[in-house]
């Protein structure tokens, strides 16, 4: 029988003190760091034979898609859904993302990426449900729109970047992406300047020190780089038409 | 006169339940959103298959009326003919609304939108939004939700799972009791109508490719508490799915769409059996008419496990790549896999659930003061779901139940008084009691083996064709598993964060669901979309052109097969797309 060695680091709640805890998992095939981690729950005994909790994480989709299972692994943050155990070196160390108050064992708290996304005012206001659907509206060009879709707000961008840190208001980067996406749409651009004022603001476009880090670990392989650095030119650019408008 | 806005509260954050949030708070109504994960988690964020929508951008001569058709003949005539024809005839405005709530659908080379080709119809009319459609539909949404949030028309509380309803003395839906998935917290939400919108239940299939939290555990619960369900027997297998990084996944609508073939082996050459016999739609007929050819062609080259597979030589290798690959093209370093010239092999798995709670026109359940819209309905897609429709019919239903609810709430809210205290504390106390009676459990099983051992004897039932004497034995296997979990003591006791606790709660509300899918299973005696009976091969409208209603009576689960199907638009035909 074929097994890899686990090593998690756990905590039992926000207040507690972090501790490491190892397992000894049966390899199967395909097997992901998220299936090593189920596999532990069916028996959650230590390497030491202590019985132990089973280790908590969020996960859902199981396909990198939805973002939660995002964690680090072996010191890199990734979807431990998407991460084949044999990609990797042992012992396999999972770890909660840095950057998020932890919650309990790999769960960490991701609500302030998601209420980020309001003060980015990541929206196009509708004047309603109801309405035709006339092709001539539709005009924003697709091209080059992939490049930035697929944001699954899992936080490893936040997670990556050492601008983030209980002394800045910095988000990451995924918010930018969320305004630059609305602002590239056709209706989207009408509200453009109020996006940007909102990522001028403090903790925004103008803390990103240029570090790139987010730009590697993205899952989605989102071009993060290339965001931030034509978001601080638009908000530039905004700034310069709201001095001319008075 | 009201002298305060009416409350809806919403279950669930996924197309349906933004889409219903988002329709009572244009009708004036406060909305509180009760979900387990932001909307980028839901099952929505995983449906690729894109959004269909009759546009007739190339003169084809598509239009709604051929979109109904196309559906109801797809779902083999088990579906609200009319309430079809009202999802084909919003669509194209469902589809303009996601555009204007930002969405950008792909398109043709001189600009204008492109629509590709589904399974099930004969025109193109799917619009798709790169290969994260699903995602797109949430992030646009979730847009729409925050910004009602930030217009104080809606209160949000993520993190928060449905316990029970909460009914008044006379019977009235008028709230929820929830608890916190952190803190443990239990509370009691009221409101003037709950929109029930929590998803399908393929989760209680082992090796489906539902996400982990798709169990239908909300549902089932409303089930236990009274609501009825229709056809929950009718559980959708996909005949092309791969197996990558553990995980099970139907190929996108959008590669079939872009000439991926599908083929069967027969003496080392590939045989592409849908072309020749299912002609002109070949690999994109509806999915179990596509599973019936492959598994005839199995027998004919006499081997029934014949290997079934993609050539993806016509594809942009980058396509293909994406999707194997996707969100890491580069990890996929397994040549044979990314080679578009390499064949790929496919199995068929339990991609959904067509079955749910009964809702009527309006997305009323059988419960006053319940509505409930998505996959945890039954109406649109009868007895096999075409996969384009799937996000439109949870937002057509979303849009139904939201307005429904709110005129509901209008009508009756002021009439109804405030819930007395004696009943809230009773629900409240039920559940914390309900609490304390897990934690308190000892024994030797676990939640996790008996949740597993179940799903495995519901695909055990449900993947191949249904056999009633074999069904007959997974009851009795569901019973012996639902004793073992009075001695399921939980694995994990801590009182905070705790997911066994809400992982033992499903499965005792599953046991109900099960029970009822396998009744319903055993009664129908013919075969009809995804409902394959071997022993009754053939649809047989004279007896069975009917919708299952199943309840549960102290503790009894109830058929009743007497309400016809609605035909208003077409009379049931031969279903057959061979030589269209």
């Amino acid at each position: 029988m074929e097994t890899i060695l686990l090593k998690v680091k756990r905590q039992d709640d926000p207040s507690d003190l972090p501790y490491w805890e190892e397992f000894e998992v049966e390899l199967t095939p395909e097997m992901t760091v998220l299936a090593a981690l189920q596999a532990v729950g069916r028996a959650p005994e230590t390497l030491e034979g202590h019985r132990t909790a089973p280790i908590v994480f969020d996960a859902n989709c199981g396909e990198g898609i939805c973002g939660a299972c995002a964690m680090r692994i072996n010191g890199k943050v990734r979807l431990a859904c998407h991460t084949l155990v044999a990609e990797l070196d042992e012992p396999i160390v999972c770890e909660p993302m840095e950057s998020f108050p932890v919650v309990r064992d790999l769960i960490v708290d991701r609500d302030r990426l998601f209420d980020a996304l309001e003060r980015g005012r990541c929206w196009i206001t509708l004047d309603g449900l109801e309405g035709r659907s006339v092709p001539d509206l539709w005009k924003t060009p697709a091209e080059g729109l992939d490049a930035f879709l697929g944001c699954c707000l899992c936080g490893a961008c936040a997670d990556a970047c050492p601008q983030v840190n209980e002394r800045t208001a910095f988000m990451g980067a995924a918010l930018f992406a969320h305004v630059w996406l609305f602002n590239l749409h056709s209706h989207g651009t009408r509200e453009r300047d109020l996006r940007l004022g909102a990522v001028a603001a403090r903790g925004g476009v103008a803390d990103c020190a240029g570090t790139r880090n987010c730009d590697l670990v993205c899952p989605q392989g989102i071009d993060l780089a290339g965001i931030m650095s034509r978001t601080g030119a638009a908000v530039m650019g905004a700034a310069f038409r709201s001095f001319f408008r008075g | 006169m009201r002298d305060k806005r009416a409350e809806i509260l919403i279950i669930g954050a996924g197309a349906a339940g933004s889409m219903a949030a988002l329709a009572a708070i244009e009708q004036g109504a406060h909305v509180t959103m009760l979900s387990r994960d932001h909307p980028y988690r839901a099952t929505t964020a995983t449906r690729h298959s894109g959004i269909a929508a009759a546009l007739d951008l190339h003169g084809e001569g598509d239009s709604p009326a051929l979109h109904a058709q196309e559906t109801i003949v797809g779902g083999d005539f088990l579906a609200d003919q009319s309430m079809v024809a009202r999802m084909t005839d919003a669509a194209p405005a469902i589809a303009g609304l996601m555009q204007r709530m930002g969405i950008v659908f792909d398109r043709t080379a001189e600009g204008g939108i492109s629509l590709l080709a589904g399974t099930g119809f004969s025109k193109a009319r799917t619009l798709r939004a790169g290969v994260t459609t699903g995602q797109e539909v949430a992030r646009v949404l979730a847009g729409q939700l925050l910004r009602a949030r930030h217009e104080e028309r809606l209160a949000w509380y993520s993190g928060w799972e449905l316990l029970s309803l909460l009914k008044d003395e006379s019977g009235l839906v008028r709230g929820v009791v929830a608890a916190n998935r952190r803190s443990l917290e239990v509370r009691l939400f009221s409101g003037d109508a709950v929109v029930l919108a929590a998803g399908g239940f393929a989760g209680l299939f082992a090796d489906s490719s539902a996400p982990l939290d798709a169990d239908g555990a909300a549902l089932a619960t409303c089930f236990q508490q009274g609501a009825h369900l229709s056809n929950p027997e009718f559980v959708q297998v996909h005949p092309f799915t791969i197996l990558t990084r553990g995980k099970r996944r139907p190929v996108p609508e959008y590669l079939l769409a872009e000439g991926t073939r599908v083929f069967c082996w027969r003496e080392g050459r590939p045989w592409y059996v849908l072309e020749e016999r299912c002609a002109p739609l070949g690999a994109r007929v509806p999915h179990d008419v596509a599973l019936r050819a492959l598994r005839e062609a199995a027998r004919e080259v006499g081997d029934e496990r014949a290997t079934i597979a993609l050539d993806c030589s016509a594809l942009d290798p980058m396509d293909l790549e994406q999707w194997l690959g996707s969100p890491q093209p580069e990890v996929v370093s397994d040549e044979e896999v990314v080679s578009a010239e390499a064949p790929l092999g496919v199995e068929p798995a339990i991609v959904r659930t067509l079955g749910g709670l009964t809702v009527d026109a309006d997305h009323a359940t059988t419960l006053s003061g319940l509505f409930a819209a998505g996959d945890c309905t039954a109406a649109y897609h009868g007895a096999c779901a075409l996969p384009a429709n799937e996000i439109l019919a949870a937002l057509q239903g979303g849009l139904v139940a939201g307005r429904s609810a709110a005129a509901y709430a209008d009508r009756s809210g002021a009439g109804l008084g405030d819930i007395p205290q004696s009943v809230r504390d009773a629900a409240l106390a039920r559940e914390e009691d309900r609490h304390a009676q897990i934690y308190a459990r000892e024994g030797d099983e676990n939640i996790r083996g008996i949740r597993r051992d179940l799903h495995e004897a519901m695909r055990d039932a449900f993947q191949e064709g249904i056999d009633d004497a074999a069904l007959v034995k997974t009851e009795e296997r569901l019973e012996i598993l639902r004793q073992r979990l009075d001695h399921a003591a939980l694995a994990d006791t801590a009182h905070w964060a705790n997911p066994e606790l809400f992982a033992a709660r499903h499965l005792e509300a599953a046991f109900d669901l099960a029970r009822a899918t396998i009744a319903a299973a055993r009664a129908r005696q013919e075969s009809r979309g995804v409902f394959f009976k071997p022993a009754h091969p053939k649809r047989d409208d004279a007896n069975w052109l009917v919708t299952t209603k199943v309840s549960l009576a102290n503790g009894q689960v109830q058929l009743d097969h007497s309400e016809r199907i609605d035909t208003s638009i077409i009379e049931p035909t031969v279903r057959t797309y061979e030589g269209r």
